[in-house]
């Protein structure tokens, strides 16, 4: 038995499979510098189910009946990341008073919005996108079909994006008056109000699935914050590859501050910098894949 | 290849057995109980052995933990009524290879017999290397 008093003890081949299942899973790859990460989140686990080595639990993961739901409780331990309400405001800011009213203004005729929040966790980004959508819209939004979709590939997470019962910490970013408006209290957590859940629904998706994506259709606008930071280039290129797919002519994809889709040969290219930078598809040349300035000019309005 | 099978159940032997006569040439064994089962494991030298959780006079939990004292390689497959998770991990915990909840398909021992034995197999080539 492996163990010690603290927690058990993850050899490096018990690491390598515990992160091939993942990997296989959700193509998230575990660098060797993170499995202090994963020793830790996972050393818990193996004593709630009384197992008593990582051996032990990657047999319990290969061969238990219950194997899928273990997979998604691994997921949701070691993928679910720190996310709060209007998390990045610069960039928010951004796409509030620039980049949506450009996607309303050429939108404006058939008065559809499609945008959909990949990754989004336990639900905080995608009604963040709903309030911002309706600040931009206003008085037009009864006028307009707007539709936003949350995916995530934990269902724990996405259980409590469709709860959406949250704490005093994760709306402690939330400008008073905007938290005044599109919130409710209940108890002891907040709720998006009524109208800003309206526009909103979660569905369960695995960002490996390029397949399952179109049938959600095609976006006019994608975001998809902290996920990318966690994927191998191989990876990258499938969601790069989905996203372009996804993606209505004229639209977009946002992405975290740390995220980057810019490895050469991607079907897409960045347009601006820091909080401003947006993701286009790339306009490739018959002699080599398009570098990012050949991506077609974002016309703001 | 060779197999041992472990069931109180002539029945389910049976089934077992023309499964495995499906995939090819296979001697076999039948054994109806786990003491049984560890007599038969040590003369007839099994690659694989598949056995019931519920028997009488020593049941499969009991074999496997008896059976992985001195024999920490050959392929255990549990085939089991009951698919509970305590029950699953006792089993890991007593050192079974597999885990088959009945009833199952030829299909599903099919591939859990592959897929045991190319674990095993894989162990194999990584502790030669």
């Amino acid at each position: 038995m492996s163990q010690s008093s603290a927690q058990t003890v993850l050899r490096q081949e018990q690491f390598d499979a515990l992160r091939a299942i993942i990997y296989a899973h959700v193509g998230v790859h575990f660098p060797d510098s993170k499995k202090s990460i994963l020793e830790a989140r996972l050393s818990r686990r193996v004593s709630e189910l009384s197992l008593e080595s990582f051996d032990q639990y990657v047999h319990y993961l290969t061969i238990a009946p219950q194997r899928e739901q273990e997979v998604q409780e691994m997921l949701s331990r070691v993928t679910v990341g720190h996310t709060s309400f209007f998390r990045d405001p610069a960039q928010l800011d951004f796409l509030r008073k620039t980049a949506l009213p450009a996607l309303i203004e050429s939108k404006r005729h058939d008065r559809s919005l499609r945008i959909w929040s990949a990754a989004c966790s336990t639900g905080e980004e995608a009604y963040t996108l709903a309030v911002i959508v309706h600040q931009a819209l206003g008085e037009r939004l009864a006028d307009w079909r707007v539709e936003i979709l949350g995916t995530d590939v934990s269902a724990k997470s996405l259980a409590a994006a469709q709860e959406g019962r949250y704490t005093d910490e994760s709306v402690r970013a939330i400008d008073p008056a905007v938290r005044e408006r599109y919130f409710r209290q209940d108890g002891p957590y907040w709720r998006p109000d009524p109208l800003v859940q309206s526009l909103v629904s979660f569905d369960h998706h695995n960002l490996k699935d390029r397949l399952g994506a179109k049938r959600y259709g095609t976006w006019d606008a994608i975001v998809c914050r902290n996920a990318l930071i966690y994927f191998d280039e191989a990876m990258k290129a499938r969601v790069a590859a989905m996203f372009a797919d996804q993606l209505n002519p004229g639209g977009w994809i946002a992405l975290g501050a740390a995220d980057s889709l810019e490895t050469p040969g991607l079907p897409l290219a960045a347009r601006g910098d820091g909080a401003a930078r947006l993701y286009l598809p790339a306009t490739p040349t018959p002699a080599s894949p398009a570098p990012a300035t050949a991506a077609k000019p974002l016309r703001l309005a | 290849m060779r197999v041992l099978l472990i069931d109180d159940s002539k029945t389910m032997r049976g089934i077992q057995r023309g499964v495995l006569a499906q995939l090819g040439p296979t001697e076999i064994e039948e054994a109806a109980d786990g003491q049984d089962g560890l007599s038969k494991a040590i003369a007839f030298q099994p690659d694989l052995i598949l056995v019931d959780s519920n028997m009488p006079k020593m049941d499969g939990l009991a074999f496997v933990r008896t059976f992985r004292m001195t024999d920490k390689h050959t392929p255990v497959i549990m085939v089991a009524s009951e698919s509970e998770k305590s029950r699953v991990i006792e089993a890991i915990k007593a050192g079974v290879s597999n885990y088959l909840v009945k009833p199952f398909t030829p299909d599903l021992l099919n591939q859990r017999i592959t897929e045991t034995m190319a674990r095993r197999a894989a162990r194999t080539v990584a502790s030669a290397a």
